[in-house]
C-alpha cells in the first residue's frame, strides 16, 4: 500500500477516528463518564454586583443543611494570585485573581463554593448563604476605563510575570504598548488619501455546546486527578498547582472527548473550584457550568475598538497603516496582552508588498464585566475586520476594484514581514487565493450591485486574512510513538482534539511516515501523566507544531527499529530499506515486517521500540485566505441574507481535505453569526442581557447561505508534509466581507458589529 | 420553576377547578424549568382533556388548546382555510421538535407580543373559548387576559378568507420575531393584526379600497417600543413595509 | 411519583420528582446520548422521540411520559447507521456533542419523507444547532446517503 491516499495518509479525506462513536451518541464526554463513588456536586454562589466588596458573609446556616459537605469563602482560600489563562509559563497574563476574593469584580464573579451530596442540596446551600455587599462604582464602558478613578484592581498584590506587557492596575491597564517601523506620520502626510475610522467588535461568545466542566478526585497515590473539558491539560496542571499552592507533581490532568472549544477552553474557567474542594475534603467533586454561567462568567472574545489610519496613493498603493487597539479584558487579564497583539500582527502584514511604515499602539483595559479569553481568531478577527474594511473603503473612494487593490499590495512569498516580527513569508499563495476565489465566486458578475425585481439588492464583498501556525519560538509540540505487537503504532500526544480531528490528522501523518494503514494507528490524547509535553491546542498550533513532532518521532523510531531489523536480517543497518512498514535488505531477498519486528522486540531485546520527539519553531508561518460573499439586502426590512460564500485557503498542504473543509465552513459560520446577529448588551447594573441561547442567537442552518471552500496550497518547508494551520484563520473574513457587501447595497459603512436589520433599515451606518 | 405535584385531569371542569386554586400552574405543551426561579405546589398538564383536535363545525373551525403548533401548521383544513399562511407563520418557530410539543393554547394564553400563532388567529377573526367566561373575541382576550380561567379552544369564523398574508421579522432565522403581523381579507374587509414585541398585538380593520392609506395609518397609529431586538422606530417602519407587501400580495391574488 | 413507560422498546418503572425534565430522567437511566446544550428548548441537542415524534426532552416533564413510548438514539443505532457513515465521510460530526440530536431528527425526517430536498432537510433540522458548524457537511452527508440509496435501487 504505497499510495498515501489508500493507506489513509496525508491528503486522504478519511473519517475521524472517533466519528462513529460520536455519531451514535456513545458516552464519551465528561458528564457521561461514571462518577467516582461519593462524588460531590459543586456549585458557585455568584456576585449580583458588577463591583463590590463583601462586608459580611455567613455560611453557618448553609453548612448545617443536610447533604452539604463544605462551603468555602474568600477566608478559606490561598492568598497567592494567579491567572487562568492557558499560556506558556511565565504567562503574559497578569496574576490578578484568587480562587475566591473579597473584592467582586463582575456580575457572576464567584462569592462562595458549595459542595454537596447532590444538586438539590447544593442549590439549597447557595440560597442559605447570607452575604452583605458594599457596592462600589463600576467601570462598564471600556472607553472610559483608562485612568478612571474607579479601579478594578486596587489590590497591592497584583503582579505580572512579564513587565514588558505594560500593565498598570492603578490606571486600569492590563497591558499597554507601542511598536512600529518607519516614520508613519511622515508617510501618512505624503499620502494622497488617508482613511481613518474606529471599528468596534463586541465580546461575542464561543458557545461550545458542552459547557465548562471538570471532575476531580484523589487517586490511589493521593494525587489530585483532574478530568476536564479543556484544550490545555499541561497548563491546567500548572494553574491548579499555583492556585492551590500545591506541587505540580501532585496533579494529573486528563481530557476526555470535548464538546467544542473554539478557544473558550484555553482558559481554566471551571477547573480550580472542584480541585479545591477535592483537595480540602479528599472527596471526588464535579462542577458542570450551566449555560447561563458559561455566558456570564466564561471567556469570550475581547471587545475591541480598533482605530485604523490607512494612507494610500491615488493609484491604490497602500503605504502606511497606523493602528490603535483599545481592548476590553474585563475583570481579569486572561489573554489580554496576547490577543491585542494579533490585531496588528495579523492584519498589517497582509500589505507587506507596499506598506513602508506602520505603527501599532494599544491599551488593554480592565472593566467590571466578565473576563475575556481566547476565541478562535484571537484578536486577528477584530484587527482584520478593521483593516480589511478600511481597504475596501479605500477601493471605493478611489473607484478601484477591491480585488485589484489587493493583488497590487498583498504580501508575496519570500518577502520579510516587518509587522510580523520580521518573519519571512516562507510559503504564501495569497495571490493565488485571490485569483482563484474571484474566478470560483464569479467576482466580475457578482460585484456589480443588482436590484432584483422584488426590490431586494444583491451585492458582493470581499476580504483577505492571515493567522499564524503556533506561537513563534514558544509553542512546543511533542509526540511519542510506540511500536505495538501487530506492527501497528500507538501515538501519544498532549494536543487536544476538541472536534477538530487532530487525533486523526496526526495519525495520518504517522501512517505516511511508517507507510502503514491508518487503522494500524491508535491515538491517545492529552493526559499529563502519559502524554509528552505539549503547550496544548490553541494558536493554530497542532497541525504545524505537533504534526512536525510526529514526523520527527517517527523518524527516530524508525532508526531504533532499524537496529533491531539489522540484527534480525543479519545485515548492516545502513543498507536496509524501509517500505510499506517493512525493512528489506538492499537486494530485497530478505525482509522483516514491523509486526515480526515487534515480536522480536519483546524477546531478548535492549532497544526501545518507542520514540519521543519535541518540536518548536522560531517562526509561525501564516496560512492565508480570501473570502467573497454575495448578499441580498432587503431595503425595507434591513435584513441581510447570505446567498453564497466562497473561500479559498492556503493552509499549506491539506492533510485531510474533508476535515479542512469543515473547519473552514465552521469558521465562516461563526464569522457570519458575529457579523449579523450575535450581540452583547450589558445593563447599567453590569448584567448581561444575552445570558441564555434564547437571547444569544448563534447561526442556524437557515442563516448561512451556501458555502464553498477551495484550497490554493503553498508548501511550507518547516511544516509536516508542507502543512500550515487552518483552525483559526477561517473566522476572519466574514465580518469585513459582509460589511463590504452591505456597503455596496446601502452606501453605508457599518463599523460596529453586529450589523442588525434595524441598523441597516434605519440607515444607522455611516455614509462614505 | 419547580413544582411538588403533577396532575393530569381527565375533564375540563376538573382542570378548571385546579386552575382556580392558588399555587397551581397550567403547563402549555412544554415547560421551561430554568427560566423562572419559583416553586409552585402543583403543575397541571392538559394532555388528557382531548383538546388535541382540529375540527370543522357548522360555525367554523374549532382548534383544541392542546393542538401542537406542528399539528396546526400541517393540518389540511387549516392550511386550506388560511391559504397556506399557517405554515408560513409557524414554520420559523424554533424547530420541528419544539413545534411538536408547544401548543396553540400555550402560545395564545401567554399573550406574548411575539406570538406568531396569536397574531395570525387574531387577524383571522378568532375567538377563544374559556372554560369559565365562555366565548370571547381574541382581541379582548389579548387585552384583558383571563387569569385562573382555562383556555379550551380557539374558534375561527366559518367564512374562509379571500386572502391571508403573514410577515414577521427575525434577526436570525429562528429567533423571536422583532415584529410579527397578519393580514386577512374577506370581501372588502381587511383585518390586520400587528404584534410589535414588547408591546402586545393590536388589530385594526380597514376597507380594502383604502389600501393606499393603510401602511401609513398602521405605522403611525400603533404603539411601538424598543427592546434588545429592535427599536420602536424600526418596528414602525416594518409595520408600514409589511402592510405594503401584504397589500401587494393581495392585489396580485385578488 | 411512580411512572411506567416504554424506553427503547422495553418497559421501565421509575420514581421521579414531578418537576424532573425527561432529559434528566433519561440521562439518569443511562441514555447518555441525550445531551443538554441550552437548557431551554432552542438547541435541539436533547431531541428524543415521544410516541414516535421528535420532541425536546429538556421541556417535557418526565411525569408526562407515563404510559407513553420514548426512544433515544441508543434504541435506534441500526437505523442511524444506515446514513451516519456518510456524515462521517464529510467530517461533519466534528466535536460530536450535537450529533445525537440531529441524527434523531434526521431519522424522524426520513421516516416521514424518505426523499427530502436539500431545503426540506435544512428546514427540518433548523432547530438542531451545531456550533462547530457542520451544517453544510451534514447536508452533504445526508444527500450522499439519499443518492447512494437511489443508486442502489436502480
Amino acid at each position: 500500500m504505497k499510495n498515501p491516499i489508500e493507506r489513509g495518509g496525508v491528503g486522504a479525506s478519511v473519517r475521524k477516528k472517533d466519528s462513529m462513536q460520536l455519531l451514535t451518541g456513545k458516552p464519551v464526554y465528561l458528564d457521561d463518564l461514571p462518577e467516582p463513588a461519593g462524588c460531590l456536586t459543586v456549585k458557585l454562589l455568584r456576585s449580583p454586583h458588577a463591583n463590590a466588596l463583601i462586608r459580611e458573609i455567613d455560611v453557618t446556616a448553609a453548612i448545617s443543611l443536610p447533604g452539604v459537605a463544605a462551603v468555602y469563602t474568600y477566608l478559606d482560600v490561598p492568598s497567592e494570585r494567579y491567572t487562568e489563562a492557558g499560556q506558556t509559563y511565565p504567562e503574559t497574563s497578569p496574576h490578578d485573581r484568587l480562587i475566591l476574593d473579597r473584592h467582586l469584580r463582575h456580575v457572576g464573579d464567584p462569592v462562595a463554593i458549595v459542595a454537596a451530596e447532590n444538586e438539590e442540596a447544593a442549590e439549597k446551600a447557595l440560597a442559605a448563604i447570607r452575604v452583605t455587599y458594599d457596592p462600589l462604582p463600576a467601570v462598564l464602558d471600556f472607553r472610559t476605563a483608562k485612568d478612571n478613578p474607579a479601579l478594578v484592581h486596587p489590590e497591592e498584590d497584583w503582579h505580572s510575570l512579564c513587565p514588558f506587557t505594560g500593565g498598570d492596575p492603578k490606571r486600569n491597564l492590563c497591558a499597554s504598548g507601542e511598536e512600529g517601523e518607519g516614520d508613519v506620520d511622515a508617510v501618512l502626510a505624503s499620502c494622497d488619501l488617508v482613511i481613518e475610522h474606529p471599528y468596534h467588535v463586541k465580546a461575542v461568545n464561543q458557545v461550545p455546546f458542552e459547557t465548562f466542566r471538570t471532575m476531580t478526585e484523589l487517586d490511589a497515590y493521593g494525587r489530585l486527578r483532574v478530568v476536564s473539558s479543556t484544550q490545555i491539560v499541561f497548563h491546567v496542571r500548572r494553574i491548579i498547582a499555583h492556585a492551590l499552592g500545591i506541587p505540580k507533581s501532585a496533579v494529573r490532568v486528563e481530557k476526555p472527548r470535548i464538546g467544542g472549544g473554539f478557544g473558550a477552553k484555553q482558559t481554566a474557567v471551571s477547573e480550580v473550584y472542584p480541585a479545591f474542594v477535592t483537595w480540602k475534603t479528599g472527596r471526588p467533586a464535579k462542577l458542570v457550568y450551566t449555560r447561563k454561567e458559561s455566558l456570564e462568567a466564561g471567556s469570550p472574545r475581547h471587545e475591541m475598538e480598533i482605530t485604523v489610519c490607512l494612507g494610500a496613493m491615488n493609484d491604490g498603493t497602500i503605504r502606511a497603516i497606523d493602528l490603535y487597539s483599545l481592548s476590553n479584558t474585563g475583570a481579569y487579564g486572561e489573554h489580554g496582552w496576547a490577543t491585542v497583539g494579533l490585531t496588528a500582527h495579523k492584519s498589517i502584514p497582509l500589505y507587506t508588498s507596499s506598506v513602508e511604515a506602520f505603527r501599532f499602539t494599544y491599551d488593554v483595559v480592565y472593566t467590571n464585566v466578565q473576563s475575556s479569553g481566547a476565541y478562535r481568531g484571537f484578536g486577528a478577527t477584530q484587527g482584520i475586520f478593521a483593516v480589511e474594511s478600511a481597504v475596501n473603503e479605500l477601493a471605493s473612494r478611489l473607484g478601484m476594484d477591491p480585488l485589484e487593490i489587493r493583488l497590487k499590495n498583498c504580501v508575496k512569498e519570500g518577502q520579510t514581514m516587518p509587522a510580523y516580527y520580521n518573519e519571512p513569508a516562507s510559503s504564501c499563495n495569497l495571490t493565488g487565493c485571490l485569483t482563484e476565489c474571484a474566478e470560483k465566486f464569479g467576482w466580475k458578475e457578482k460585484y456589480p450591485v443588482r436590484v432584483m425585481p422584488d426590490g431586494k439588492i444583491r451585492s458582493a464583498g470581499m476580504a483577505m486574512a492571515m493567522q499564524g501556525s503556533g506561537i513563534s519560538g514558544i509553542d512546543v509540540g511533542s509526540a511519542t510513538v510506540k511500536l505495538e505487537d501487530d506492527g501497528g503504532y500507538t501515538l501519544l500526544i498532549g494536543a487536544a482534539d476538541m472536534g477538530t480531528g487532530c487525533d486523526t490528522i496526526l495519525a495520518q501523518m504517522l501512517a505516511d511516515a511508517m507507510e502503514c494503514p491508518l487503522e494500524k494507528i491508535a491515538v491517545r490524547g492529552a493526559d499529563t501523566d502519559l502524554s509528552p509535553y505539549d503547550s496544548g491546542s490553541y494558536a493554530s498550533s497542532t497541525t504545524f507544531v505537533t504534526g512536525k513532532a510526529v514526523v520527527l518521532a517517527a523518524d527516530e523510531l524508525k532508526g531504533k527499529m532499524r537496529k533491531i531489523a539489522a540484527k534480525l536480517l543479519k545485515a548492516d543497518e545502513e543498507t536496509l530499506l524501509f517500505e510499506d512498514n517493512t525493512f528489506f535488505t538492499a537486494d530485497r531477498t530478505a525482509s522483516v515486517t514491523a509486526a515480526a519486528l515487534a515480536n522480536a522486540s519483546m524477546d531478548g531485546n535492549d532497544v526501545p521500540v518507542e520514540a519521543t520527539a519535541t518540536n518548536s519553531h522560531p517562526f509561525s508561518p501564516p496560512p492565508f485566505m480570501v473570502g467573497m460573499v454575495e448578499t441580498e439586502t432587503d431595503p425595507g426590512t434591513g435584513s441581510v441574507k447570505i446567498l453564497d460564500y466562497q473561500a479559498v485557503v492556503d493552509c499549506g498542504t491539506v492533510i485531510n481535505p474533508a476535515l479542512a473543509r469543515v473547519q473552514a465552513e465552521g469558521g465562516i459560520v461563526q464569522g457570519i453569526g458575529m457579523t449579523l446577529f450575535e450581540d452583547i448588551h450589558y445593563g447599567k447594573d453590569g448584567k448581561l442581557a444575552e445570558n441564555s441561547l434564547m437571547q444569544y442567537k448563534i447561526p442556524t442552518r437557515l442563516d448561512i447561505g451556501r458555502l464553498h471552500v477551495d484550497f490554493a496550497p503553498s508548501y511550507e518547508e518547516a511544516g509536516p508534509y508542507g502543512a500550515k494551520s487552518i483552525g483559526e484563520i477561517v473566522i476572519n473574513t466574514p465580518a469585513p466581507a459582509i460589511a463590504h457587501a452591505v456597503y455596496r447595497a446601502t452606501g453605508q459603512w457599518f463599523r460596529t458589529l453586529p450589523i442588525t436589520p434595524d441598523k441597516v433599515a434605519l440607515g444607522m451606518g455611516e455614509d462614505e | 420553576m419547580n413544582f411538588k405535584n403533577y396532575v393530569q385531569p381527565e375533564t375540563v371542569s376538573e382542570a378548571l377547578s385546579l386552575a382556580k386554586q392558588s399555587g397551581t400552574v397550567i403547563l402549555g405543551g412544554m415547560m421551561w424549568l430554568n427560566l423562572q426561579k419559583r416553586t409552585v405546589e402543583t403543575a397541571v398538564d392538559l394532555s388528557r382533556l382531548g383538546l388535541d383536535r382540529i375540527e370543522s363545525t357548522p360555525d367554523g373551525i374549532r382548534i383544541g388548546a392542546y393542538v401542537t403548533l406542528r399539528q396546526a401548521e400541517t393540518d389540511p383544513t387549516l392550511v386550506d382555510y388560511t391559504r397556506g399562511a399557517v405554515g408560513k407563520a409557524l414554520a420559523p418557530i424554533v424547530g420541528v421538535q419544539f413545534r411538536n410539543t408547544a401548543t396553540v393554547g400555550g402560545s395564545v394564553f401567554g399573550r406574548f407580543g411575539f406570538s406568531d400563532p396569536t397574531t395570525l388567529f387574531t387577524a383571522l377573526g378568532a375567538s377563544v373559548v374559556l372554560a369559565e367566561r365562555g366565548v370571547i373575541p381574541m382581541e379582548t382576550f389579548i387585552r384583558e387576559g383571563a387569569p385562573r380561567d382555562l383556555l379550551t379552544h380557539i374558534l375561527l369564523p366559518k367564512e374562509k378568507p379571500d386572502a391571508v398574508s403573514v410577515f414577521a421579522q427575525r434577526n436570525s432565522a429562528t429567533d423571536f420575531p422583532a415584529l410579527t403581523s397578519a393580514f386577512c381579507l374577506r370581501g372588502e374587509n381587511l383585518r390586520v393584526t400587528v404584534s410589535p414585541a414588547p408591546v402586545r398585538g393590536e388589530t385594526r380593520e380597514f376597507p380594502f379600497s383604502d389600501a393606499e392609506k393603510i401602511p401609513e395609518a398602521l405605522a403611525n397609529g400603533l404603539k411601538f417600543d424598543s427592546n434588545r431586538l429592535a427599536s420602536a422606530a424600526y418596528r414602525a417602519r416594518l409595520t408600514g413595509v409589511f402592510a405594503s407587501r401584504a397589500l401587494e400580495e393581495m392585489k396580485k391574488g385578488v | 411519583m411512580e411512572i411506567t413507560f416504554t424506553l427503547n422498546g422495553k418497559p421501565v418503572s421509575v420514581s421521579v420528582s414531578p418537576d424532573t425534565p425527561l432529559l434528566d430522567l433519561l440521562r439518569s437511566l443511562g441514555m447518555k446520548s441525550v445531551k443538554c446544550g441550552c437548557e431551554n428548548t432552542v438547541c435541539g441537542l436533547c431531541t428524543v422521540f415521544l410516541d414516535e415524534k421528535p420532541v425536546l426532552s429538556c421541556s417535557v416533564p418526565a411525569a408526562r411520559v407515563s404510559g407513553k413510548s420514548v426512544t433515544t438514539l441508543e434504541g435506534l443505532t441500526e437505523e442511524a447507521e444506515a446514513f451516519i457513515g456518510f456524515i462521517a465521510d464529510q467530517g461533519a460530526d466534528q466535536c460530536g456533542f450535537c450529533n445525537p440530536g440531529y441524527v434523531m431528527n434526521t431519522i424522524a425526517l426520513l421516516r416521514e419523507n424518505p426523499d427530502p430536498t436539500d431545503d426540506e432537510i435544512r428546514a427540518c433540522l433548523a432547530g438542531n444547532l451545531c456550533r462547530c458548524s457542520g451544517y453544510e457537511g451534514q447536508l452533504r452527508g445526508i444527500r450522499a446517503f439519499l443518492d447512494a440509496k437511489k443508486e442502489g435501487k436502480r
